[in-house]
């Protein structure tokens, strides 16, 4: 009797041949679906290669004007040509109209909300997802740890993103957001730094050639 | 001709919005009242000293012939997409004693290949009448009379009767003699030919007969039990002793002549009326009776095939004061679930502000539907319903105002080349003028702030435009760094003044 227990131990098949894909080994790198950002370099670093899918995705800024929404929308242009919609909750300022077309965002697909409250905030964006919407791009100060989670489900129904924007004072936070980034701006380029990553560890980035992009327009005019 | 009776011997009260067991609705002739409804205790017909007297705590209303018309005609509008012509009528004897039928007749002799079969038919019909909330009994046969007297003559099971035992309820024989001879099941089958019905009929006692309880006792006294008795007696004979209509009536029963009706089409638009019992002061109790019109609406909708767009509710409250309520919706469509959220989001953010006496609903803001057709590969005419209900729910909740599409207008000043389109609006992709770089965020409107120190290499691109109507503007912009964001600032050529108007985000 003694002596069954370490052979049914050596014994036990391999949980793979048993249960397929669906177990995770820490060494390796886990399935995500994902989106390119449409920025060469930071799909590099990201696992999946782009914003998560069905996932909440949170962007740190210290102000505005460091190229979070540029980072944005090639997602949005991809989405609402594709016929996805998407929404903008409680922006601080106008998403500017001529920026977006430039940009190859199809605006009949674009909602603007503006809750006042940032309980409503999130409200919305729940429906918003519920009701499959493409992306969701929310702007909020402080979100607890329970409405994320609430994101979190609403977004895996139909496989829609959340990207939050947040103060970068969070920064320190610690959030179940499968991705979080830190955008700031230095000698008039735009970094980027993976904080977290659901799947891997956050590897350093340099944009290189994506800066251009993301820091469109040149202060030179041509 | 075959046609389909519904009798509704519920509707007095579910016409009133009454939902309780123990609720009656009682008529009342001189000094006389008696139940128009039956209960789990007594049946229609029983005096209401003699209920109350053995159930003190029964809730008492008082009929509404017109509410009872109301509600009759909105269930002829949905019944109008079983078939057509469609007729109602509620027979009111105004004899103590006797309760009103209403009925409900269907021509669905030319629908049973549509629906596949008779019977999948009146099993949709049914269901469909239970979720608007009103109990009826069916009769299927090829004269109207004859369809509304086997609709009467179906026994309630779910009812047990208590025996009058007063001679008060002058109805000559009780309704329950011969049970025994009738089907067990909730309707007869369905009779195709007139051969079959006459044989049928003869089989039913008199009393079925809405007739004057004069004659039926006349009729009784001389020995005559049921219709077979009758349709046996000699013609002349009988016209003569009972009247000429009393023939016409039982000639019309046997399809031996013509049955003229109005027949009811539903209107160009929906008006629904509806009386509370009581003054309600809680949002969540007009709930029950808001479903309801919203159901009715939706059948209305199918009835005639068309999609809503908007729809108004009117609270009145004591004083001719009113409340008006407005949902516009996104794309046209007929789901009660959706016409209901988005006026109890409504109700529920403005609240009420005065105790709420009657309802009334109305609908004249139609166009195409577009229902969704199911498809099997594609799942997206569902999913742009789910959105446009989210839409709705969020602006029921949040004001109309705090929606919008930005759109893209042809015009060089900043501030004009976008709007705030609402929805539900058709969105052109206008062709944008601007060929310089655009700040993705655009500040509602420009900070003043002090001069900044330009680089030396800063580019100005100067806007003017706009003194066509009145909105000039003079102004040369540039692209500055700010504290770390870039930033899209202008001078105004003039003053000299410069402002924040946008960031490169």
């Amino acid at each position: 009797m003694e002596s069954a227990l370490p052979t049914r131990l050596i014994e036990r098949p391999d949980p793979r041949t048993l249960l397929g894909t669906k177990v995770w080994r820490a060494h390796e790198q886990a399935q995500i679906k994902a989106e390119p950002t449409g920025f060469a370099a930071l799909d590099r670093v990201l696992p999946g290669g782009g914003w998560p899918l069905g996932a909440v995705s949170e962007v740190l800024h210290a102000r505005p004007g460091v190229g979070e929404l540029s980072l944005a929308l090639p997602l949005l242009a991809r989405l609402t040509q594709a016929q996805r919609p998407i929404a903008f909750v409680a922006p601080p300022m106008l998403p500017y109209a001529p920026r977006l077309v430039g940009a190859g965002v199809k605006l009949s697909h674009v909602l603007v909300v503006e809750p006042a409250q940032a309980q409503d905030r999130l409200w919305c964006s729940e429906q918003l997802l519920r009701a499959a919407a493409g992306a969701v791009l929310l702007w909020i100060d402080k979100a607890d740890t329970q409405w994320l989670r609430r994101l979190q489900l609403a977004a895996e129904e139909n496989e829609g993103c959340v990207l939050v924007y947040r103060p970068d004072r969070f920064a320190a936070e610690s959030t179940p957001s499968a991705l979080r980034l830190r955008m700031w701006r230095e000698q008039g380029a735009p970094q980027v730094q993976v904080l977290k990553c659901r799947g891997m560890t956050p590897k350093p980035l340099d944009l290189g050639d994506d800066a251009d992009a993301l820091s469109a327009p040149q202060r030179r005019a041509a | 001709m075959l046609w389909l009776c519904l009798h509704l011997p519920m509707l007095p009260l579910s016409a009133l919005g009454a939902s309780q067991p123990d609720a009656v609705v009682v008529d009342q002739r001189g000094s006389q009242r008696w139940l128009i409804t039956p209960t789990a205790d007594f049946k229609a017909g029983t005096a209401l000293a003699r209920a109350l007297s053995l159930t003190p705590d029964l809730k008492v209303l008082v009929r509404r012939p017109a509410a009872e018309w109301t509600a009759l005609e909105s269930l002829a509008y949905w019944i109008y997409r079983f078939g057509q012509p469609v007729t109602a009528e509620i027979q009111d004897l105004a004899e103590p004693g006797r309760s009103p039928r209403a009925l409900l007749w269907v021509e669905i002799g030319h629908s049973l290949a549509l629906f596949g079969g008779l019977k999948a038919l009146r099993d949709l019909l049914c269901g469909e009448l239970l979720t608007l909330g009103h109990a009826a009994q069916v009769g299927i046969a090829p004269t109207r009379a004859g369809a509304a007297l086997l609709a009467c003559a179906v026994p309630c099971d779910s009812m047990p009767v208590r025996e009058a035992q007063d001679g008060a309820a002058s109805a000559p024989t009780s309704l329950r003699s011969d049970t025994a001879t009738r089907p067990r099941a909730g309707h007869f089958e369905p009779i195709h030919d007139t051969v079959e019905l006459k044989r049928t009929l003869a089989r039913l006692p008199l009393s079925l007969l809405h007739w004057p309880g004069e004659r039926l006792h006349a009729l009784d006294g001389v020995g005559l039990r049921t219709l077979g008795d009758l349709f046996a007696l000699p013609r002349d004979a009988f016209a003569k002793r009972f009247g000429v209509q009393a023939q016409l009536a039982l000639d019309r029963l046997l399809g031996l002549a013509s049955e003229p009706c109005d027949t009811l089409v539903p209107p160009e638009t929906f008006r629904r009326r509806f009386e509370l019992s009581a003054e309600i002061e809680e949002v969540e109790r007009l709930q029950f009776p808001l479903k309801r019109l919203c159901t009715e609406l939706q059948a209305y909708l199918r009835a005639r095939d068309r999609g809503l767009r908007g729809v108004t509710l009117t609270v009145s409250h004591a004083g001719a004061r009113q409340t008006r309520l407005h949902a516009q919706f996104v794309d046209p469509h007929r789901d009660a679930q959706r016409i209901f959220d988005a006026l109890r989001e409504r109700l529920e953010r403005d609240g009420l502000p005065l105790p709420a006496r009657e309802l009334l609903l109305i609908a004249e803001d139609f166009d195409e539907a577009s229902v969704p057709q199911s498809d099997l590969f594609d799942a997206r005419a569902g999913q742009a319903q789910a959105w446009a209900a989210a839409i709705e729910r969020i602006r029921g909740r949040l004001g109309d105002d705090k929606l919008w599409v930005p759109m893209a207008v042809a015009d060089h000043r900043p501030e004009h080349a976008m709007r705030r389109a609402p929805l539900p609006e058709a969105i052109d992709e206008a062709a944008s003028l601007v060929t310089q770089p655009r700040p993705s965020l655009l500040m509602t409107e420009p900070w003043a702030m002090p001069p900044p120190v330009l680089p030396p290499d800063a580019a100005f691109e100067r806007i003017e435009s706009g003194w066509w109507d009145g909105g000039d503007v003079h102004r040369d912009y540039t692209v500055l760094d700010i504290n770390g964001g870039r930033a899209w600032v202008y001078r105004e050529i003039g003053s000299g003044q410069w402002y924040l108007h946008g960031w490169f985000s």
